[in-house]
């Protein structure tokens, strides 16, 4: 690629950059939830909101029992969805690098959660990680994250 | 081309050092570290006139939509979470081993002077009382983020400079560098990102570390999402990830959604991972089907910066797929039920595996309470059946607001013995109080596993969580 094209496609860039502030109007999503307490309930949006609307489908966010467990095309998507209720503290409870203590270890109380690593799962990885590995590698595959897998497995 | 910000900077095209005719300088410091170290996204550079031309554009818009300077009530939001823990546990050997660590989360979110800049800081500690090498092979503490963010309150733009994490498109990385996500039309989201990955070796420092991505959403009618990205993680020069990804979200009709998303290797040239879901009303039912395949030799990273698990299966040029459903049913007699069933494929082990777990739950009036059961089929004659209860209970003095209770018990059964054992337990019961319209939470809690790789195992945990701001 020549640099002219080079220099044309970020010129493209620029000016909708540029458009995008000069517009002022919002043109997504808000940035925080206009309702901040919702609580520790697991919220499910089509309890106030229509199934969908022009901006969004509101049922992919529901918080169903499985929600913890594959929330993963629904973050990918759309990750502004989740922020305007999460901050980015929640998402590292789970995906924080060198996080030491699990939720469940963090939060014993909220025994209502759902967390993949519950009770004693030291035992239960032997089994679940023959059958799926690529279920362990989307948090424990780099060196950070699997500085727990090296203690045994070298 | 560098642009800058009060608390942040873009640097575009060449990476070049800093030159004394722009008007802001980039930062000290770990930020301009990271902005020097971002060889992946080298591009040539671009004609002086142009640079300059296209600086005065970004900063007009700026300065059009969004005054940088213009006032805002500056405002500290603080959260403390004190975690204290005494673990006894007793191995095979009858050996007892003791630590009483603590550890401090803290959050920070500082809204500045300038509308639309905001400073975010979330970090945690631990100290060990027991002053032993239980924890010798951990960090001490680390940083989860630290970043400042320019977002205007219209939320068209977005823009971080500092330690984050990126979640989205094909990103799952704790990085220190610069994200700018923009909306420049209602349809349309841009977002690129670029800097250092937190998580790979550093035996070479950062000499040819990068991370770099961004992904182009596109917002159809109803809802409708469609999605290309891109990410590209190399360590010490040599590359350890270039991935292409697509993902989707489609409402079809009457209620049915269809959603996806599938990785490309363009390292190895070969797919690395596909998904794809569906949801649909069944009557009172919401049957959640779902397929899911991986190329683990496309999708494993075998380089210095993997888990030897993961390694070795990429070796095995392996795949495995998954197959099942999710089926639910929101207010069953008042009971909210939940049933998945998946089946699993693979061929090195040649054979399948299949697991069934369903979850019964119930809150009313302060009371949540539930159970799980769960059978794990696996390969080799491995598999486990499982159990759980769980019970938390809101106000239970009506006289008394704020405190609460919990229990939580969970057994497992293993087909084959682990070390001896056939069985693991957990039992933990505690109690907590709200104060101070919840912005200060106490609990406590006593925890007591039993397990085939730690015999017996006594935990208590004191957790304290406050919530203040200015």
């Amino acid at each position: 690629m020549t640099a002219y094209a080079k220099s044309l496609g970020l010129a493209c860039l620029a000016a909708l950059f540029v458009f995008a502030c000069a517009r002022g109007l919002p043109l997504g999503l808000p940035l925080a939830h206009p309702d901040a307490g919702l609580g520790e309930q697991r919220p499910m949006c089509t309890g106030c909101h229509p199934g969908a609307d022009a901006y969004l489908s509101y049922r992919r966010y529901d918080h169903t029992p499985a929600f913890a467990e594959n929330h993963r095309l629904a973050v990918r998507v759309r990750p502004e969805t989740c922020r305007m209720c999460h901050a980015d503290s929640w998402c590292s409870q789970c995906h924080g690098l060198d996080q030491e203590l699990t939720p469940s270890q963090k939060h014993p109380h909220q025994v209502w959660r759902r967390n993949p690593h519950r009770g004693n799962y030291l035992t239960r990885h032997r089994v679940e990680g023959g059958v799926n590995p690529a279920g362990c590698y989307k948090c424990h595959g780099n060196p950070e994250s699997s500085e727990t897998c090296v203690r045994c497995h070298g | 081309m560098h642009l800058a910000i009060p608390g942040c900077v873009i640097i575009v095209g060449e990476v070049l050092p800093a030159r004394p005719s722009l008007p802001f300088q980039p930062l000290a410091g770990p930020l301009s570290h990271t902005a020097r170290s971002l060889v992946g996204v080298r591009l040539e550079p671009m004609p002086e006139p142009l640079f300059r031309k296209l600086f005065l554009l970004f900063l007009g818009g700026l300065f059009l939509a969004h005054p940088p300077f213009s006032a805002a009530q500056p405002s500290l939001s603080l959260r403390s979470e004190t975690v204290f823990r005494a673990m006894e546990s007793f191995d095979e050997q009858g050996d007892l081993s003791r630590s009483f660590p603590a550890y401090e989360y803290l959050r920070a979110d500082v809204s500045t002077p300038v509308k639309g800049l905001s400073l975010h800081v979330y970090g945690w500690g631990r100290y060990d009382f027991a002053g032993k090498d239980h924890f010798a092979n951990n960090p001490d503490g680390d940083l989860f983020y630290g970043y400042a963010e320019y977002a205007p309150a219209d939320g068209n733009l977005s823009i971080r400079g500092g330690r984050q994490n990126v979640l989205s498109a094909g990103a799952n990385e704790t990085m220190d560098g610069v994200r700018v996500r923009i909306l420049p039309l209602s349809w349309l989201s841009l977002e690129a990102y670029g800097g250092l990955a937190s998580a790979v070796t550093d035996d070479d420092g950062a000499d040819g570390d990068y991370l770099a991505g961004g992904r182009a959403g596109f917002f159809l009618p109803h809802g409708a999402v469609f999605g290309f990205s891109f990410k590209e993680l190399a360590n010490d020069g040599d590359d350890n990830e270039r991935t292409l990804g697509v993902d989707a979200y489609f409402p079809l009709f009457a209620d049915i959604t269809l959603s996806g998303m599938a990785g490309y290797s363009l390292l190895n040239g070969g797919m690395a991972e596909f998904l794809v879901e569906a949801r649909a009303p069944l009557g009172p039912l919401w049957v959640e089907p779902f397929y899911e395949r991986y190329f683990l030799d496309n999708l494993f990273n075998t380089g210095v910066d993997s888990a030897r698990p993961f390694r070795i299966l990429a070796l095995t040029e392996n795949d495995i797929s998954a197959v099942g459903a999710r089926v639910r049913h929101p207010d069953l007699f008042g009971l909210e039920t939940s049933v998945e069933a998946a089946m699993y494929q693979q061929e090195a082990p040649g054979g399948a595996s299949w697991h069934v777990k369903a979850l019964v739950a119930a809150a009313a009036k302060g009371l949540r309470a539930g159970g799980e059961a769960g059978r794990l089929q696996g390969f080799h004659e491995q598999g486990y059946v499982s159990g759980r209860l769980f019970a938390y209970w809101g106000n239970p003095l009506k006289a008394v607001s704020g405190e609460f209770l919990d229990a939580e018990a969970m057994v497992v059964r293993y087909d084959e013995e682990i070390f001896g054992k056939d069985a693991s337990w957990h039992v933990s019961v505690g109690a907590g109080k709200f104060f101070l319209k919840e912005a200060l939470t106490l609990s406590v809690a006593g925890i007591y596993e039993h397990s085939p790789y730690l015999d017996q195992e006594l935990k208590a945990t004191v957790f304290l969580a406050a919530d203040g701001g200015i």
